[in-house]
């Protein structure tokens, strides 16, 4: 019994476990001047190896730890993303953190936690584990937010990301409070049981609409959908730009495969009530995303409103509640991933001359063009990708997620998504004008690796040949649908 | 005497919506506030170990030993979050965490 829950949990205790030795090998050889080079790579395998293990080790339709944690294909698709995403991550990071010179043995220590959360929440089935796994991961996020801890303005998104972070979570348990109160049980499964017959003898529904609220108001507050989105660009703007690549994708992804799952076992039959909430959050955050990010010159924070904005299109894809609409999201969130690390990984190449700073500012990107064309037209691609230009990636994201709407008869809500998309077109090709036609203000120095060099090759071929194995990879996504028709 | 289940309910709404006005309405300490945070966290307890006594069922109170930890971690977090804080900017006064704004 035991033996066989330690198989099924070995992704994350490799995981913890490589997190364990790097702190200890950190602390031991501390005068070691590649130290860090090694924590890379043991980082790395660790990652390889966990990334192995819940592919071909861990038995899928499997539960854990009495019904605590449970696998199938649907979480491991997202495991799967999630993997990538973080080795990018880790990557990219290197060379950012070790250029600033703050670069530590507790940052990948860090990480491989919060990834150990992002991943047992994604396989949750229990109110526990999902809270536990959701604490891990902000927990670790919060300090990652406070890293370069001698600059005011990440110690300031700390805070914010902190006191934000930590409200959230208390009200996301209140009401799971009440709604273990009203139903008695901690398994998903269960309180699902239970409130059908509740819904059946109709019971007073009150506390227990309390609580779904309150439980979705703490899941929006993790993904920053609009009225809980004031955080986001101070927090994205403030903390070190790989880990805001890091806070874009990664536990937004665990959340939103947490809160797919989530809506679409334990509170099925809550439809109606979840259909008009999503609903609004999605509107309000599709036309604030794409109309505050039209004046923000920070790139940071013009990507933190468009966050905003892909999250609300991503939540029209949950609301549908149909299989088209959770594939979709799958198809959206997997493409959004890989273009905006695509974008970070570019930004990260490009510092001021004079003083050695990291640029932030879109008019500083002036002039990009003539030092460098392969980095500018691969900015070009994959901002015309985020903004849903025909023959790249973004686009059949958005399509799919139309789809799926018209065929719920959401028309209304189409028609703005499709307006909004219009708009937030309008400052993706802004950026591209000053990178392509401004003149160039000050000099730009890029600092351009070969594993950045990799990282941006990859991801533009998947933007511009997506189009080719779109089949293939709707045909991963059939298999690992969470509803199949 | 058994006190009535409605009773510690109540207890456990009234503590909630004083952490959320401590939150809301605090324009002074960034300690007050994580007391606030702290009260929240405290009242989904306080319904886990009633209920949990009231179906005599022991899930619920196993949940609030994780929640213990992890509010003591939180605490842990946050209070060294706002030491860095206080020495870049010499005061943890609310109203000044405004360097970052759109």
């Amino acid at each position: 019994m035991l033996l066989s829950d330690i198989k099924l949990f070995s992704p994350e205790i490799i995981l913890i476990l490589g997190a364990i030795f790097i702190l200890l090998y950190g602390i031991f050889f501390k005068k070691d001047k590649n130290s860090n080079k090694k924590i890379l790579y043991i980082s790395l395998i660790s990652l390889i190896a966990s990334f192995y293990c819940s592919i071909y080790v861990v038995d899928i339709e499997t539960n854990s730890f009495n019904n605590l944690l449970n696998n199938n294909l649907y979480t491991l698709f997202f495991k799967i993303l999630v993997f990538f995403g973080t080795i990018v991550i880790i990557y990219i990071s290197y060379d950012y953190l070790k250029d600033l010179s703050i670069i530590t043995p507790e940052f990948f220590f860090l990480i491989l936690l919060s990834l150990v959360g992002i991943l047992v929440l994604i396989s949750s089935r229990n109110i526990i584990s999902m809270y536990l796994g959701l604490e891990l991961q902000s927990v670790c996020l919060y300090i990652l937010a406070s890293y370069r801890k001698y600059d005011i303005k990440s110690s300031e998104a700390g805070v914010k990301y902190f006191i934000i972070g930590a409200l959230s979570s208390g009200i996301l348990l209140y009401g799971l409070s009440i709604i273990y109160a009203f139903t008695n049980s901690t398994d998903f499964y269960e309180i699902s049981k239970s409130i059908n017959l509740s819904l059946q003898s109709n019971e007073n529904f009150l506390i227990i609409n309390i609580g779904f609220i309150l439980i979705l108001c703490g899941l929006f507050f993790k993904i920053a959908v609009v009225p809980f989105h004031m955080w986001a660009p101070d927090v994205y703007e403030g903390s070190p730009t790989s880990i805001t690549a890091f806070f874009t994708t990664i536990p937004k992804i665990g959340v939103i495969a947490f809160l797919m799952k989530f809506l679409n076992t334990t509170f099925e039959s809550y439809s109606d009530a979840w259909f008009q909430i999503l609903y609004l959050v999605s509107v309000i955050s599709m036309i604030l995303g794409s109309i505050a990010a039209v004046n923000q010159s920070n790139i940071k924070r013009l990507l933190a409103y468009s966050s905003i904005s892909h999250m609300g299109f991503i939540l029209i894809g949950i609301l549908t509640a149909n299989h088209i609409g959770i594939k979709s999201v799958q198809l959206y969130i997997s493409i959004y991933m890989v273009n905006v690390l695509g974008i970070f990984t570019c930004i990260l190449c490009l510092k001021n001359k004079i003083n050695g700073y990291y640029l932030e500012d879109i008019k500083n990107f002036s002039g990009l063009l003539k030092k460098n064309p392969f980095l500018s037209f691969s900015f070009a691609i994959l901002l015309f990708s985020l903004a849903g230009i025909p023959p790249l990636s973004g686009f059949f994201g958005k399509l799919y997620i139309l789809i799926s709407a018209i065929e719920s008869k959401l028309y209304v809500l189409s028609v703005i998504a499709v307006l909004t998309s219009i708009i937030s077109a309008f400052y993706y090709l802004r950026i591209i004008k000053v990178i392509f036609f401004d003149e160039p203000i000050n000099d730009i120095y890029i600092n351009i690796t070969a594993i950045s060099r990799l990282i941006i090759f990859i991801t533009l071929i998947i933007s511009i040949f997506l189009i080719i194995f779109l089949s293939d990879f709707l045909e991963i996504i059939n298999t690992t649908a969470l509803i199949n028709n | 005497m058994e006190i009535p289940i409605i009773y510690q309910l109540y207890l456990s709404i009234i503590i909630f919506t004083i952490g959320l006005i401590g939150v809301f309405l605090n324009r002074k300490n960034l300690i007050v506030l994580l007391m606030s945070i702290e009260l929240i966290l405290l009242s989904a307890n306080i319904n886990f170990v009633s209920f949990s006594n009231y179906y005599k069922n022991i899930i619920g109170q196993i949940f609030v030993f994780f929640n213990l930890s992890i509010s003591a971690a939180e605490a842990a977090v946050g209070l060294a979050i706002i030491v860095i804080f206080f020495r870049k900017k010499g005061s943890i006064h609310v109203d000044d965490i405004n360097t970052l704004k759109g």
